[in-house]
């Protein structure tokens, strides 16, 4: 009897408040509006707003649910450590746009001392995060479970021409991609070689070279995209020094790198920065006008084939932004898309101020918002989306969040 | 000889899995650890196909979990064959109808099984239009034509 009791108890808080009658071979299951929640809270934020209107009890649900509001969760890195900070781009004019959440902290399983060791850069691809350290290792994490794969080296000494990029194969296979210039590429082609590391056997291999093409030292931050990660990039000419900006996409599953197409004419605008929408991870490329320098566009891609023929569409459009904003724009070179509210959001890192700032801009409307006493560098918005993938392995996690995610 | 427990289905029919499987349940194990299972679990929400189903799930991830942890050694077995493996099990055991799908996922929220709820959250929703969310869930629309319209274009960015 007890039993009994106890089992109907625990039905009773678990199945809460209902909100409706599922009717199936004529009988009624009553779905609980925590359950509707769980539903909710697993499908992508393009779904959610469409069904937003399916009916007005949805719609109020949706509206209202915090923990649907999880997508606006970012990554950014502050003067080498890394945060996670909650967007909140419909209160742009109130205060708290930017909450910060938690920091992550790293310590060195090697060393006895307790410091932290410093983040350079940070990658991001399907909910896990690849770190380099200022120690020139990496690391990867997964910021929902806490999480961290073993420190991993590079094949040879640190370069500042390399950049990384963490993938996914179409077998689910992370990998982590290295491009290493043997120069800094970018007046005259040098030598770009790259490698895979491999988890499962914890070794690298090299995968290709190249000197038709380079990584210039402002692009070097790759853009992931459904497991692969595209950069601009400098092609050049067989004859001659001079180079153009062109789009790459190295594709995690092949192994090989790809040329993509730009929007429209490349010769009327030129490219500044690669990125992807806060709400469904579609590539977006950020432009300026050759004719009107400050008339900046965002384009969307949304169709790929296999030939790396892209199809764009324009996102936004903000014609003569102000020359500060054009400056902080170009400074910051990482930026976000927010389709919903058809806003950019970029940060910059003055050396010269003591706090972070990042910036909103949308057709009609601009907004910097203060980081608060977060330090001078800052760069990389990465919309963020929890993931459950596991890193399994054994030895050497050691990173930790400072504060849950809730 | 592992300890078994015994599910009660909906009908009445009685289902004996080891324990580890039905510690695979967070309600379950909860149960097991105030010592209050013995004589059979009832679950009178959940009937004798779905819990077929749930307990088929359970064994298979402990199994996995179990052979996962053998070939574990120091190798780092991240992103694996196992676990592509077991994903492809996952993808395969959830094309199901509708209605059986409807009553795993809450059997899956009522034991709390997360990996479960999350499988059958995700597949019941996957690439859904807002007319099938109303027919899967029983759903009149209350808005006006005007009404709907309005909500579809504060969102219009989510039906390009």
């Amino acid at each position: 009897m007890m039993r009994m009791m106890r089992l109907w108890l625990n039905m009773m808080t678990r199945w809460g408040r209902s909100v409706m009658a599922v009717t199936e071979n004529n009988r009624t299951v009553y779905l609980p509006e925590d359950m509707l929640v769980e539903i909710l809270s697993r499908v992508p934020e393009a779904s959610l707003a469409r069904f937003r209107s399916t009916s007005k009890g949805w719609n109020a649900l949706i509206k209202k649910e915090r923990k649907l509001d999880y997508k606006s969760l970012v990554v950014i890195l502050i003067d080498r450590r890394v945060y996670l900070a909650r967007l909140d781009l419909h209160g742009i004019q109130d205060d708290n746009v930017v909450n910060l959440i938690s920091h992550f902290s790293l310590n060195d399983p090697l060393s006895t001392s307790s410091k932290e060791v410093g983040i350079r850069q940070v990658f991001h691809c399907d909910g896990l995060l690849l770190c380099t350290t200022m120690d020139n290792r990496l690391v990867v994490w997964n910021p929902c479970s806490g999480e961290t794969s073993r420190m991993i080296k590079p094949l040879n000494s640190y370069s500042r021409y390399d950049t990384y990029a963490l993938g996914k194969s179409s077998n689910n296979k992370y990998k982590i991609l290295r491009v290493h210039h043997h120069g800094p590429g970018y007046l005259e082609p040098c030598l770009v070689d790259y490698e895979i590391y491999d988890f499962t056997s914890n070794s690298w291999r090299v995968v290709g070279k190249t000197r038709e093409w380079s990584i210039p030292h402002m692009w070097r931050g790759g853009t992931s995209v459904n497991g692969n990660t595209y950069w601009l990039t400098f092609t050049f000419r067989q004859n001659g020094p001079r180079s153009r900006d062109t789009l790459r996409c190295f594709d995690f599953s092949t192994e090989r790198f790809g040329p993509v197409s730009l929007p429209g004419d490349p010769r009327s605008y030129y490219v500044f920065a690669l990125s992807v929408t806060r709400e469904e991870q579609k590539l977006c490329l950020l432009t300026s006008s050759r004719d009107e320098v400050y008339d900046i566009d965002v384009w969307i891609g949304t169709k790929i084939k296999s030939t790396g023929d892209m199809s764009w569409s324009k996102l936004l459009t903000v014609e003569r932004t102000q020359r500060c904003q054009f400056i902080t724009l170009r400074t910051g070179m990482s930026f976000l898309a927010d389709r919903e509210n058809k806003v950019l959001v970029h940060p910059t890192k003055y050396k010269i101020s003591s706090n972070c700032l990042l910036h909103i801009l949308g057709e009609d409307k601009y907004r910097q918002v203060d980081l608060h006493d977060v330090g001078f560098k800052c760069s990389l918005p990465v919309q963020y989306g929890p993931t459950l993938v596991q890193i399994q392995q054994g030895s050497l996690g050691v990173g930790t969040w400072k504060a849950p995610i809730t | 000889m592992s300890k078994k427990i015994i599910f009660e289905s909906s009908e009445g029919e009685s289902f004996e899995v080891d324990e580890a499987v039905a510690l695979e349940c967070q309600t379950i194990k909860n149960m097991i650890e105030d010592d209050c299972t013995d004589g059979g679990i009832p679950l009178a929400n959940v009937n004798s196909a779905t819990l077929t189903k749930v307990i088929d799930y359970c064994k298979k991830h402990v199994e996995a979990a179990a052979a996962a942890e053998a070939n574990a050694g120091d190798k780092d077995i991240y992103g694996a064959n196992k676990d592509i493996e077991l994903k492809t099990w996952d993808e395969e055991f959830v094309k199901v109808d509708q209605p059986l799908l409807f009553d795993l996922m809450l059997a899956a929220n009522f034991l709390i099984i997360p990996g479960l709820l999350d499988l059958t959250c995700k597949t019941m929703m996957r690439g859904k239009t807002v007319l099938q969310i109303r027919e899967i869930f029983h759903i009149k629309k209350d808005y006006t034509d005007a009404e709907e319209a309005e909500v579809r274009k504060e969102n219009a960015w989510a039906f390009e």
